[in-house]
């Protein structure tokens, strides 16, 4: 299981390039996913400090079911 | 600029004077759509099978159609047609060849020929969405096939089907099929209006699907404020959908969000976080770290919408599971400080923000924004 970031180009404005002060990052995961990544893991623990049962139970069901998962 | 009035457009079959349209109306008012009813009096069979008869009155309905697009100053119309209006519909869409555009349409009765090109037709966006209500018993669509086909044919010049009794040849993510055991008449059924009402409001939401999206907004702004260390009231929480061409904030799905501009923004696919996260299907996150929003976020538009003391935002889309696209993004946001999680975008600690928040929140939200697409009520959602 692999996420990782890509940075979002700005459109073509024709000036030169200058210091972005903000930038769009999308997050990419691919899977499958691996609930022993560390990534996960720590992930899950974020989870766990909310001590939502919602939460968590979406979040375990998001993992079981690959629906993170946005690259073959 | 407030969204444009949402007009249904319904039309009738012929033998009838339609008396279904009036009946919908107060289903239609309850979801604060504006029924429009087209009523073309009694259509005999016989001007139904000559092709003269039958081409004058879709050419009347089209002209009828683009009138009231000018005057109710929308680009588009819903549509809820019975019979000979299905037909009706969907040949003046593709006669006006894009001019003419459809939202959501709900097809009863149809006599649609069943290998109609749906996947071009969403694919141009000339229709958002469509609902084929069957009715398993339905002779009457039979008869509209058998006399589109030869010899018959000959004389008719008829192009119909008996999509109004088996389901259309092609599927698409947008293209939803129900069924019931009955006949001609007992696909608009009035038990199922409240269904067809909900389903053409959408992305509105009726108010018991509304309630729960809240409730879980609620405690997601709570949940995030926990994950990311930050004071909850600096943190707020919305939802867009795709509106009348552009992601809006669906009303009322937001929570701690008291700068009126911002529940007016419309944002384009692709554009800034949350209009990545629609068309990409991904989370994004976006931050400001200078003193402006400079980069791929927003035209200056929609930018001077925005509460100038926002810093962040988590954009997390929202996926159907069944259909496999994605029905609305739920962003997070907070004010004035930037979270120690996400003070740099591309650090493993931002990641392990965005898939905890997003891994928390997707179960939650999804059948409640299904249950809308399709136009079910909460007793259908399975969690």
């Amino acid at each position: 299981m692999k996420v990782e970031t890509v940075t979002i180009s700005p459109p073509e404005s024709g000036q030169p390039t200058t210091k972005a002060d903000a930038e769009v990052v999308m997050v990419e995961v691919s899977g499958p996913t691996d609930p022993d990544d560390a990534l996960i893991k720590r992930a899950r623990e974020l989870v766990l400090s909310t001590g939502s049962a919602a939460m968590i139970k979406s979040f375990d069901w998001a993992l079981e079911s690959e629906a993170l998962v946005t690259e073959d | 600029m407030r969204p444009r009035p949402r007009v249904v457009v319904t039309i009738h079959g012929i033998r009838t004077h339609g008396r279904w349209q009036k009946e919908i109306t107060p289903y239609l008012a309850r979801h604060r759509l504006v029924p429009y009813h087209i009523d073309y009096g009694w259509f005999h069979v016989f001007r139904f099978l000559s092709p003269w008869w039958r081409k004058k009155q879709i050419q009347k309905v089209r002209a009828e159609l683009r009138s009231l697009l000018e005057k109710a100053g929308t680009p588009r119309v819903s549509i809820v047609a019975h019979s000979f209006g299905t037909l009706i519909a969907m040949e003046c869409l593709q006669a006006d060849n894009g001019d003419l555009r459809y939202d959501r349409i709900v097809l009863t009765g149809s006599i649609v020929p069943r290998d109609f090109d749906w996947k071009s037709v969403l694919a141009k966006k000339w229709v958002i969405a469509v609902r084929n209500e069957r009715a398993t018993a339905d002779w009457v669509v039979r008869t509209a096939l058998l006399a589109s086909r030869r010899p018959l044919r000959w004389f008719t010049r008829l192009k119909a089907g008996d999509s109004g009794r088996q389901p259309f040849t092609q599927s698409a993510p947008a293209l939803l099929d129900d069924w019931i055991a009955g006949d001609h008449s007992e696909a608009h059924n009035p038990f199922r209006f409240e269904r067809w009402a909900r389903f053409m409001a959408y992305p509105e939401l009726p108010d018991d699907l509304l309630s729960k999206v809240v409730a879980e907004l609620q405690a997601l702004r709570q949940e995030a404020a926990k994950v990311l260390d930050v004071d909850p009231e600096l943190v707020r929480v919305n939802l867009f959908a795709p509106l009348d061409g552009a992601l809006r904030i669906v009303r009322g799905a937001t929570d701690n969000m008291q700068y009126a501009p911002e529940f007016e923004m419309k944002i384009e696919e692709n554009h800034g976080a949350t209009g990545t996260a629609f068309a990409q299907g991904k989370s994004c996150v976006v931050v400001k770290k200078g003193k402006t929003w400079t980069g791929n976020t927003l035209p200056g538009t929609e930018l001077d919408k925005l509460n100038p003391r926002l810093r962040w935002a988590v954009s997390l889309p929202v996926k159907s599971q069944a259909r496999g696209v994605v029905v609305g993004v739920v962003n997070v946001d907070g004010l004035d400080n930037i979270p120690r999680l996400l003070q740099d975008p591309n650090s493993d600690d931002c990641k392990v923000a965005v898939l905890a928040l997003h891994a928390g929140m997707l179960q939650r939200f999804e059948p409640c924004l299904e249950a809308a697409f399709r136009g079910d009520g909460p007793q259908r959602i399975e969690v």
